[in-house]
């Protein structure tokens, strides 16, 4: 097919075509993003991925599936360009696609078995709360909830052979409680659990759960990853193959929560450009989270990196370069004044979902509903990339005319 | 050049042949880097093959790495094969050198026959083959031909194997190369399993670009030296499955595709002509095609001249001595005017001329242009090809068959050609000359590219296109049937009512049905006519036909709009007149939307 034949063997000993780190320097994470692993195509040299709508690969006259694909709900060349690439940045062993966050998180649960029992955060992502707490303990998981930034209360939930996961969120939605990866992982793996880490917010920018000791990562990839809030996607990256790993991938090809192609393709395309996004966000971020402090209308700023927020030194240690894109206000006035902010925005978009280019404004108690740990006056932003300025002058309008 | 039918050669035979051959004597090779026999001598190179030059002019020097020898009995070593790049003329005494050297195999190039010495090398033993190019048919065998558009003939449901690959499993092809049906090539043309993954359906290639391996190779891709992929403004993998397989079910010999219908009207005449050249179109065009070629196309120098083509003689009434072309729809949009393409392409052919065919409404499955004469056609494939409104492209189709070197009209394919380094695209590329030329000249140049993501939706609705078709001319047939009852409709003109002056040119040309876009008259003119588009609650009111859904247009108060009275009257858009565009949904239903909005009108 090309001018210089290959020999019997069509895959060659790299069935993903060249990837720079097998026989060159070790190249840095941003080096690896930007070029998607430095993948090209052997067949047509192309330098991007193709996307592959097939459902079927073909087999061989004997039977054998030597290309080593057989039906594209178990896999699809498109998946191995993102997942590659994320299981690198955040320094696994092997990363899944999911159609969803919620379709890679519940993955996890899923792949225990009924009695067993599972420590949760008190403050987490509402959806799978929710469904923790409904859907997982009718199902039979022992769910119990704590306090994740309070390594006695987490020491004191642990019940050793019974507890096989710990579910951890950092910074977790919406006040972006910070918790110990290392020391969660230390007594977790005590008592013979696992350790999962919801790294959405944090992104591999600024944080490697796995390289702290944590078994699992977790992105609602619709979010920083992808990057341009218009994809929906999950990913969960496993520091090793074992037990538990094999069930997680048996729970995604048997109940068929699958990426599309396309957005698979998507995913690998927003990825490129994660340093550049998230380090600018975060820059953003930061400084807004200092204005606000200091504006009349706020009464209080939640953001990892101020110095006075109760996560902060721990953040400053276990985040590396930046404290991430998100953070919430309290506004003074109360849930009247908060709506009445969120309602008079310009710029912002008031919408739910983080991380994408564009900011957006969410009064978070009014979707989360009864149970919820936010407190009514709180607004979510999650910081785009729109010129700082702007996006100050928006919110203080705003703000003020609220006021 | 001349124009002969190609000897039927069977693959299975060019397979063995390139297989079992490894020194190949090049008798007539040349050391110009822009000369065919150069550009073969360095592909089979690359192939593999232990190439060696004969050329007396050269004889002793060194030609791409090896000695050149004055004649074939004074290459020292054993020769398998002897390619004869020479007159044809030529052939007997290089076969009596063949046979005295031994070899086994006797290869004339394209363009090169000699039936005489052809019979004196087979009685010795030696295998022949004539008039066939050995890079084209190794390209052709081995699936790269396809990523230039060319219509290979391969119906594949593995991955295409070079005939040098000897890895796999022998498969035995049959003696003769079969035909396949239209619905086999609707769904496999072009389109090979993915040889890297496997992967049956076409994969979406988006990118830009293509690495090289090394400068070298890059060198040759840009010379056209050897088939590859540069850059997805000339050629993309996802494009090209489309490019072969509308070039296969058109029955053609290589296809280019475009960004959009107009632009590979833009390709096609970019390639035949030079600034003050004209050529003649029909009336009864697109209305977009009658601006294009009446007031853009005057800007570049090129002048159309429009012609009734109710009387094919009127096109040769018409002819000029600058006329390069002669340009119509097959069925017309919008009049459902049906042109007599025999009788237009003898026209055209007597004047030398190649005759193009804008076949976008009646679809290779209802009429191949080709068959009757066509020479180059023309496609929207947004249209029927596509099928579901979802995705623009155009395509042009050569037949092969057009002598672009019998006259001097047609410099720039049959001369060296300046935009590209001097390259005699008919020389070099044969019967695939035209479309070469459309993508690494005019593609290369203007860029109305393909998207790969259009090209993957439109050959998957190419799949179902025999189906959709014989729905859509029922449906068609049976809302022309009803209108034709209808008190408020003045006229209906479907070429498959008994009614319809052009039923005789249907019932040749278009025997599967007369397409499903046509006009009809709505009684109390103008105002009638709007008055309909906006009372009907199916049909969607909208620019464009060759849909899944239904669709109806005024073309008076839209398409149409920027064009003169008469102009609009010779087009067949005139104030009465409604468009349709049947589509797949249950008729029954369609009938009844058509019923209360034409009442609507009356009331």
């Amino acid at each position: 097919m090309t001018d210089d034949p290959k020999g019997d063997d069509p895959k060659g000993d790299d069935p993903k075509g060249d990837h720079p780190e097998d026989d060159g320097p070790n190249w840095r994470p941003q080096t690896l993003a930007a070029q998607a692993m430095g993948w090209t195509d052997e067949t047509t040299g192309a330098i991007i991925p193709p996307i592959h709508p097939a459902t079927t690969y073909l087999r061989d006259a004997d039977n054998a599936y030597r290309r080593g694909r057989m039906y594209a709900r178990a896999d699809n060349p498109t998946y191995d360009h993102a997942s590659d690439l994320l299981t690198a940045l955040e320094e696994g062993a092997d990363t899944l696609l999911f159609a969803s966050g919620m379709a890679a998180a519940t993955a996890v649960f899923l792949a225990l078995d009924p009695g067993d029992h599972v420590v949760v955060p008190k403050v987490m992502y509402w959806a799978l709360r929710a469904w923790l707490h409904d859907s997982a303990r009718r199902w039979g998981l022992d769910v119990e909830g704590v306090a994740s930034d309070d390594l006695a209360g987490l020491a004191a939930a642990m019940r050793p052979g019974q507890t096989k996961l710990v579910w951890l969120e950092t910074p977790a939605n919406p006040l972006w409680t910070v918790s110990d990866i290392a020391a969660a992982a230390q007594l977790a793996h005590a008592a013979g659990a696992h350790l999962a880490v919801d790294s959405t917010v944090a992104t591999p920018v600024f944080t490697r759960p796995l390289s702290l000791g944590a078994d699992l990562v977790m992105h609602s990839a619709t979010k920083y990853l992808n990057g341009h809030s218009d994809v929906v996607a999950g990913t969960l990256t496993t520091a090793r193959q074992d037990a538990l790993w094999g069930r997680i991938r048996q729970v995604l090809v048997q109940q068929g929560g699958i990426l599309g192609a396309f957005e698979a393709w998507l995913l690998q395309r927003g990825m490129r450009s994660l340093f550049v996004r998230v380090e600018a966000a975060a820059a953003s971020a930061l400084a807004l989270a200092h204005r606000l402090a200091a504006h009349p209308r706020v009464a209080q700023v939640l953001y990892p990196g101020l110095p006075d927020f109760a996560g902060h030194q721990l953040a400053a240690r276990q985040m590396r370069g930046g404290f991430g894109g998100m953070l919430s206000i309290r506004v003074k006035g109360g849930e009247a004044a908060a709506v009445a902010t969120a309602a008079k925005v310009r710029l912002w978009k008031r919408a739910t979902s983080l991380g994408g280019v564009e900011s957006l404004i969410e009064h978070r108690a009014s979707v989360e509903g009864a149970g919820s740990p936010v407190p009514v006056d709180l607004l979510r932003l999650s910081v785009g990339l729109e010129a700082l300025e702007d996006l100050y002058a928006d919110l203080d309008q705003a703000l003020r005319a609220a006021g | 050049m001349t124009i002969r039918e190609p000897i039927p050669y069977s693959d299975a035979k060019l397979r063995r042949i390139l297989a079992s051959v490894k020194t190949i004597a090049l008798v007539g090779a040349s050391d110009n880097w822009n000369r065919p026999s150069y550009f073969v001598m360095k592909y089979l190179q690359g192939k593999g093959y232990h190439v060696i030059p004969v050329n007396p002019r050269l004889a002793g020097q060194a030609l791409l790495g090896e000695t050149v020898y004055g004649a074939l009995q004074d290459i020292p070593q054993p020769v398998d094969m002897v390619e004869i790049f020479r007159a044809s003329e030529a052939a007997p005494g290089i076969v009596e050198a063949a046979i005295a050297i031994g070899a086994k195999v006797v290869w004339m190039q394209l363009g090169v026959r000699h039936d005489q010495a052809a019979a004196t090398a087979e009685a010795a033993g030696i295998e022949v083959v004539m008039d066939r190019c050995p890079k084209i048919e190794f390209g052709r065998l081995g699936g790269e031909l396809s990523w230039s558009g060319v219509n290979t003939g391969l119906i594949l449901n593995r991955a295409p194997a070079a005939p040098t690959e000897r890895h796999r499993k022998e498969r035995p092809l049959p003696p003769r190369n079969l035909e396949h049906g239209f619905a086999i090539r609707a769904i496999h043309s072009g389109a090979a399993p993915d040889p890297t993954t496997g992967a049956r359906s076409t994969p979406i290639y988006q990118t830009t670009a293509y690495v090289f391996d090394d400068v070298e190779h890059a060198a040759s891709l840009f010379n056209l030296h050897n088939f590859g992929y540069i850059y997805s403004r000339l050629t993309n993998p996802t494009v090209s499955v489309l490019e072969e397989r509308v070039a296969s079910l058109e029955g053609g010999r290589a296809a280019v595709a475009a960004a959009s219908g107009h632009a590979a009207q833009f390709l096609t005449f970019f390639t035949l002509l030079e600034p003050g050249d004209e050529f003649l179109a029909s009336t009864n065009l697109y209305g977009g095609s009658l601006t294009q070629f009446g007031l853009s196309f005057r800007k570049l120098g090129w002048a159309c001249h429009f012609v009734d083509p109710k009387d094919p003689e009127n096109f040769r009434r018409a002819l000029t001595p600058r006329c390069k072309a002669i340009f119509v729809e097959s069925l017309a949009n919008p009049g459902g005017v049906i042109v007599d393409l025999e009788a237009v392409a003898a026209i055209a052919h007597d004047a030398g001329i190649p005759f193009i065919v804008d076949n976008t409404l009646a679809t290779p499955y209802l009429c191949r242009p080709i068959e009757w004469g066509a020479d180059i056609v023309c496609h929207s494939t947004t249209k029927f090809l596509a099928g579901h409104g979802n995705s623009l492209g155009g395509a042009v189709v050569e037949s092969g068959r057009f002598d672009w070197a019998a006259s001097d009209k047609f410099p720039s394919l049959s001369q060296p050609e300046p935009a590209y380094h001097g390259l005699n695209f008919y020389e070099t590329f044969g019967d695939f000359a035209f479309t070469t030329k459309a993508r690494t000249v005019a593609l290369r140049d203007f860029g109305p590219a393909l998207a790969p993501m259009n090209a993957f939706l439109t050959i998957t609705g190419i799949e179902t296109l025999p189906l959709r078709m014989e729905r859509h001319v029922a449906n068609a047939q049976a809302v022309a049937e009803f209108l034709e009852g209808h008190r408020q409709v003045g006229w209906v003109s479907y070429a498959g009512l008994a009614s319809s002056p052009y039923r005789r040119l249907a019932e040749k040309y278009l025997p599967k049905g007369a397409g499903s876009v046509f006009t009809f008259g709505v009684k109390g003119g103008f105002e009638s006519g709007i008055k309909l588009v906006e009372s009907v609650r199916l049909f969607s009111h909208l620019a464009n036909v060759g849909d899944t859904r239904s669709l109806i247009l005024h073309p008076a108060s839209t398409t149409h709009r920027q064009l003169s009275d008469q102009q609009r009257l010779a087009a067949g858009a005139g104030p009465d007149v409604i468009r349709l565009s049947v589509g797949l949904e249950t008729v029954d239903d369609l009938i009844r939307d058509l019923d209360q909005a034409l009442a609507a009108t009356a009331s």
